[in-house]
């Protein structure tokens, strides 16, 4: 979708300072992304010219004002890709985030690292997990949580701990390229137990061209 | 807690005392009223306002047991219970002839002091010698309205009023005493408690006292007394880096102290604490859950990551600590910037701790595992 042209990404964040940041991170990026600032109002999400950016940058609490779960849900609803960028690091509610369609969820604590990679691969469809959102996963006691392997579990939480995955990968000798493998058919894993929207089938159908998981695999909940 | 001894104390101290008035009350009713009432009954006052009576009588005895039983005084419904008891009395002797007041007949006045006794057992004495100066007034009014007969009449008030009053009075005199030494016993009962309360929590000091000195006499004591006696110098890099850990520990001990709701993260922001006085950026990181663990696994999971963070160099700029948790697994991590690896941790406690540094930073993680456990 965003082949060929520049990455457009829109921003919904109370603090002005957030979002001068997140400009500067994004006027630096390689490729370097578009940035439009929604002005902390949920409605300029929908109109031109946030209506079509390529990615969505939410910040799930504007104010005082309870988690913005019904808003997330909608423009995932409407096949928006959400990069929810929080200042929440609880897991509940970065899995609860998921469950709703969310792209990614990323703490703001995570962002100078973690923002732009996020946004870029939304915009292309591959999964994201940041290491918050790792410790999460692997922290779900939840009875529906997706079933996971040995070593997809250790691989989630040495990259929680490390935020590195070469480091992630030489405590756990493996390679980098299959710390990546992990970390992506565990996204792929919660995308397939999340509710139906175009982020989950988008996730799915982009990791069955990767070859990362077989369509036999998935199994409707 | 001193109010609930006391109550528990004096319930069961009085509990004995209503039985037995209750028993008295009772045996009087059925063993010598009834016979009576059943041998007389065409007698004056008739058997209609007789066996009314009765029932009277009965239904009160009735409700006082139902109030012992349930450990309940008569409370403020006592009053109009004993004024109709009064009243019905009243009315029994207008009804009976002047000169069956003092007799068998008046069986009434045999049992109406008794449940007097029985329905103030918890009041000053006094209210009993004044329900039973009622009685023995009502009792005379008949002399009084008709005159008196004859001297047989006085004679029968006085012996009455002895055998029956002076017994009953003598009853409620005791249950008087009774109740003063209940609570007597109670406040003293209360007492005792607190002392021993006391000593449990001044022992328990103690011992928490000489646990934590043992705890670190055996490293910080050496460390301590070295620098005391000069023969360790201040300026060597390894006494340096070992009264950083000592001081560490310490904080972390003090931190054990505290009566926190999540103690391990308490413990581990002891730790991150020391770093962050020496000038590093610390990023403490927590997920999941976990559950209240003893002092000995908390203390082994935090050893490693707290060796890292008080022997952190100069060029140390960060630090990522991080804390996660599941059921049935604990880990803590730290991963520092550091130009030495950290020296090998023996397994403790069920926590196995692991370090990696690949030459710019180091990686310490411990981790414990519920016996038993096995991936899900």
């Amino acid at each position: 979708m965003a082949g060929g042209r520049m990455v457009t990404a829109v921003i919904l964040d109370d603090h002005p300072a957030i979002v001068a940041g997140v400009g500067a991170w994004c006027v630096t990026a390689d490729p370097p992304i578009g940035l439009i600032d929604a002005d902390g109002q949920i409605s300029r999400l929908w109109t031109e010219p946030g209506g079509s950016a390529d990615v969505v940058v939410f910040d799930l609490q504007l104010g005082g004002s309870p988690p913005l779960f019904r808003e997330l849900e909608r423009l995932a609803a409407a096949g928006r890709r959400v990069v929810v960028y929080s200042q929440r690091t609880d897991g509940a509610t970065a899995r609860q985030c998921i469950e709703l369609g969310a792209f990614t969820y990323l703490t703001k604590a995570e962002g100078q690292h973690h923002l732009v990679p996020a946004i870029h691969a939304a915009a292309q469809d591959t999964p994201y997990t940041p290491p918050t959102l790792s410790g999460a996963f692997y922290a779900d006691d939840a009875p529906d949580r997706p079933t996971l392997s040995v070593s997809e579990r250790e691989t989630l939480r040495a990259w929680f701990e490390s935020d590195s995955k070469r480091l992630a990968a030489g405590k756990l000798r493996l390679s980098v390229k299959t710390v990546e493998t992990y970390i992506e058919r565990v996204r792929i894993k919660y995308a397939n137990v999340g509710r139906p929207a175009r982020t989950k089938s988008a996730l799915l159908e982009r990791a069955i061209q990767d070859g990362l998981i077989d369509p036999g695999d998935l199994v409707p909940r | 807690m001193i109010d609930h001894t006391r109550q528990v104390t004096v319930v069961g101290f009085l509990r004995g005392l209503r039985i037995a008035i209750l028993t008295v009350a009772v045996t009087i009713l059925f063993g010598l009223t009834l016979p009576n009432l059943v041998a007389r009954i065409d007698a004056p006052p008739g058997p209609a306002v007789q066996v009314a009576c009765f029932l009277l009588l009965m239904a009160v005895a009735a409700a006082d047991v139902v109030l012992v039983l349930r450990d309940r005084s008569w409370g403020r419904l006592r009053w109009p219970v004993l004024v109709l008891l009064l009243a019905v009395y009243l009315g029994f002797t207008l009804l009976l002839p002047a000169d069956s007041v003092f007799t068998v007949d008046n069986w009434y006045f045999n049992s109406i002091g008794w449940f007097g006794v029985a329905l103030l057992f918890d009041q000053p004495l006094l209210s009993f010698v004044g329900f039973l100066a009622g009685c023995v007034a009502v009792s005379v009014l008949p002399i009084l309205v008709s005159g008196p007969g004859n001297g047989n009449d006085v004679v029968g008030l006085a012996i009455t009023i002895v055998s029956i009053g002076g017994f009953q009075t003598l009853t409620a005199t005791a249950a008087g005493a009774l109740r003063q030494v209940a609570f007597s016993a109670a406040l003293v009962s209360a007492s005792a408690e607190r002392t021993r309360t006391r000593r449990a929590v001044a022992q328990r000091v103690h011992l928490d006292r000489q646990s934590r000195y043992r705890d670190i006499a055996t490293t910080a004591g050496p460390v301590l007394s070295g620098l005391a006696d000069g023969s360790l110098d201040p300026g060597d890099p390894e006494v340096v880096r070992k009264c950083a850990i000592e001081a560490a520990r310490m904080r972390r001990l003090f931190a054990e102290n505290k009566d926190t709701g999540d103690k391990l993260s308490h413990e581990l922001r002891a730790c991150v604490d020391i770093a962050e006085r020496r000038g590093v950026a610390v990023d403490l990181i927590s997920q999941g859950n976990w559950r209240d663990l003893p002092r000995e696994i908390r203390r082994a999971l935090t050893d490693g990551p707290m060796q890292v963070l008080s022997t952190l160099s100069r060029n140390s700029r960060t630090a990522r600590v991080t804390l996660i948790g599941t059921r049935d697994t604990v880990s803590v991590s730290v991963l520092a910037d550091s130009d030495a690896p950290v020296p090998r941790l023996a397994e403790t406690a069920g926590v196995r701790t692991t370090s990696i540094f690949d030459g710019e930073r180091v990686w310490v993680e411990a981790t414990w595992r519920e016996a038993g456990w096995s991936q899900r």
